[in-house]
């Protein structure tokens, strides 16, 4: 399990003159699994990918285990080893098989599956997964591909997972399954930051934060 | 390192496969660019050679200046400045015409032989200033002796079974002459008929005789057989002399300066297919691209760097284009054989598929830069796509 110290202090950002996040401040380390809730709009997926280090921000302080985010550099070596994204959506690519796309950060972080083929196989038995490897990511349901995108965020064994609405495209029996999943990932020691509408997902962190006027209340 | 290219690399080859469908439209394009050019060089190639297939088999360097019996003091003439000019050879030659072979009058054929009086071990043998004699072994030396005729390989085929105990074979000429056949040359016109107007065949065959063979009365047609750099000269001195001069070099000039023409004329019609068919390549990327940008931006976010994505669709370019000029090549092969098929059998005409090594190396440079220029576009595109505008999010 990587170690994850994350400090954001005094985040603003702003699209187009409109200001999404002012002043936004929150640590997050391996023991943190917060829900982050909020209406449409509050800038819940503006957070999310500034936490991600897929997007910069205007104004404050970043600092990913000691080293200082800056605006200008590409950070994809800290997001794939560090942080693993599960998405409404799944983002499955499609056009390829699950194993492709659970095996897809392997090839960029340069691990052999032969490395890691126990963590690989334990992944699957967990998500239940093993009859979908071979099938296209396109013609599961929708609780299966999430389980897919699940195991794609775990397989490098990252110390931070950020799930943007991981239910809201789930029936109930999966949103269990996905919630029980993310629940047995941060006692293993994963921070996990949740966004969320849903005031159920919520409750099953350990703190809820609400995002208004730009910052986390 | 390499490995991770590697892998980086299968995954380009597994996604350009994964994604054939979408590549469809562009390979379309890619092919109908690669298939204009090539056709277009290739098609001018054929034509221009179809177009003047003799005038380059005639060598610009050989002459032949015809002189009557009596005009032998011109003929000295022209010796002594034949000896005066660098880089010039030349040998007397004349021809014994029209000789029956033999007739089949039922079927109103005949056979005759034309022979050419030359001496022996001279620098080369030529017919006519197209046509380059060589004996079957590949030698180009003769050596007659008397009473002895070299004769080509179709009239040998007719002749071969009739050798006698001694195993020599021998021509018998309508004159009571009888020739021993010392060797075979290669045919140069393999079938030369005429018909006549009474509707009579006659098939003519070719052979060299030594001119210790024949006597003065008997050849016709005199001539100085003449290999020169300075051809041109020795029309002019010809002409002067009065005599009758034939060589293929002004013919062999105007079809240079034509052909050069050509080529310049190529060039600017090349430049300017290149232009408006890379616009239409240019388009089909972006179009292929655009399929692509979510695929992008899912792998960016989980931690592709740029020189990843740089990486795979440059790969991922470089197949589609190298098949893509494959299949161009093989749809121009066989466009340029339905011509030949349509030339020969609906013309009936012959029409000879000829490629030149210039061609050959300019469509390599075209499809050189345009593969490495479309794929490093492609792949330095690719990293400008946004992840958080097409990862679709809450």
């Amino acid at each position: 399990m990587k170690p994850i110290e994350i400090n954001i202090d005094k985040i603003s950002k702003s699209y187009y003159g409109q200001q999404v996040l002012k002043d936004l401040s929150v640590h997050i380390s391996n023991d943190s699994y917060y829900a982050v809730c909020g209406k449409s709009g509050a800038g819940k997926s503006t957070f999310m990918n500034i936490l991600g280090l897929i997007e910069g921000f205007d104004q404050g302080e970043y600092y990913f285990n000691g080293e200082n985010i800056k605006n200008h550099k590409d950070y994809f070596k800290i997001r794939r080893e560090s942080i693993g994204f599960i998405y409404q959506s799944y983002n499955l690519i499609p056009r390829m098989t699950c194993r492709e796309n659970i095996q897809m950060p392997l090839i960029y972080a340069n691990v052999r599956i032969e490395d890691i083929k126990q963590d690989f196989i334990r992944i699957v038995d967990k998500l239940q997964i093993e009859p979908l490897l071979d099938k296209d990511s396109s013609v599961l349901s929708g609780g299966e591909k999430q389980r897919v995108a699940i195991a794609r965020a775990l397989i490098l064994n990252p110390g931070l997972i950020i799930a943007d609405e991981p239910t809201g495209n789930l029936d109930e029996e999966n949103k269990s399954i996905v919630m029980d999943i993310l629940k047995e990932e941060h006692e293993k020691g994963r921070a996990v930051v949740v966004i969320t509408h849903d005031e159920d997902v919520a409750a099953r962190a350990e703190k809820k934060y609400v995002l208004r006027d730009g910052k986390l209340l | 390192m390499m490995r991770y290219i590697l892998n980086i690399m299968k995954t380009a080859c597994r996604q350009a496969w994964n994604n054939r469908k979408n590549y469809i439209f562009l390979s379309v394009t890619i092919v109908l660019t690669f298939s204009i050019i090539a056709f277009y060089m290739t098609y001018n190639d054929s034509e221009i050679y179809n177009t003047y297939k003799y005038t380059m088999k005639e060598s610009s360097k050989i002459a032949f200046v015809q002189y009557e019996k009596n005009e032998r003091n011109k003929r000295d003439l022209l010796l002594a400045k034949l000896d005066s000019l660098e880089d010039t050879h030349y040998y007397l030659a004349s021809e014994v015409q029209g000789i029956t072979l033999f007739d089949k009058e039922d079927q109103r054929v005949s056979f005759k032989l034309m022979a050419k009086v030359v001496p022996n071990h001279v620098w080369a043998y030529y017919w006519n200033s197209g046509c380059r004699a060589e004996l079957i072994d590949g030698s180009k030396s003769f050596d007659l002796k008397n009473d002895e005729i070299i004769i080509c390989e179709s009239l040998y085929r007719l002749i071969k079974d009739q050798r006698d105990k001694n195993g020599d074979l021998f021509l018998n000429l309508s004159h009571d002459k009888k020739l021993k056949v010392a060797d075979v040359c290669a045919d140069f016109d393999a079938e030369h008929k005429t018909v006549d107007e009474n509707g009579e065949i006659s098939y003519f065959f070719y052979g060299f005789v030594s001119d210790s063979c024949v006597t003065n009365r008997e050849t016709v047609n005199d001539e100085v057989v003449i290999y020169s750099a300075s051809v041109a000269e020795i029309e002019a001195y010809a002409a002067d002399l009065g005599l009758r001069f034939s060589s293929h070099y002004n013919e062999k000039q105007d079809m240079n300066r034509e052909i050069t023409n050509l080529i310049e004329i190529k060039k600017v019609i090349l430049i300017a297919l290149m232009i408006i068919l890379g616009i239409n390549m240019l388009s089909s990327f972006l179009n292929a691209l655009n399929e692509r940008k979510y695929e992008i931006s899912i792998r960016r976010a989980l931690g592709a760097g740029k020189h990843s994505i740089v990486l795979q669709f440059l790969t991922e370019g470089l197949i589609v284009i190298v098949i893509d000029i494959l299949v161009s090549v093989a749809v121009v092969m066989m466009l340029l054989s339905c011509i030949k098929v349509y030339h020969t059998l609906v013309l009936g005409e012959e029409w000879i598929i000829h490629i030149t090594g210039y061609s050959v190396t300019i469509f390599f440079l075209c499809c050189t830069f345009l593969a490495l220029f479309f794929s490093i576009l492609f792949s330095i595109l690719s990293t400008r796509v946004e992840i958080i505008q097409y990862i679709k999010g809450e």
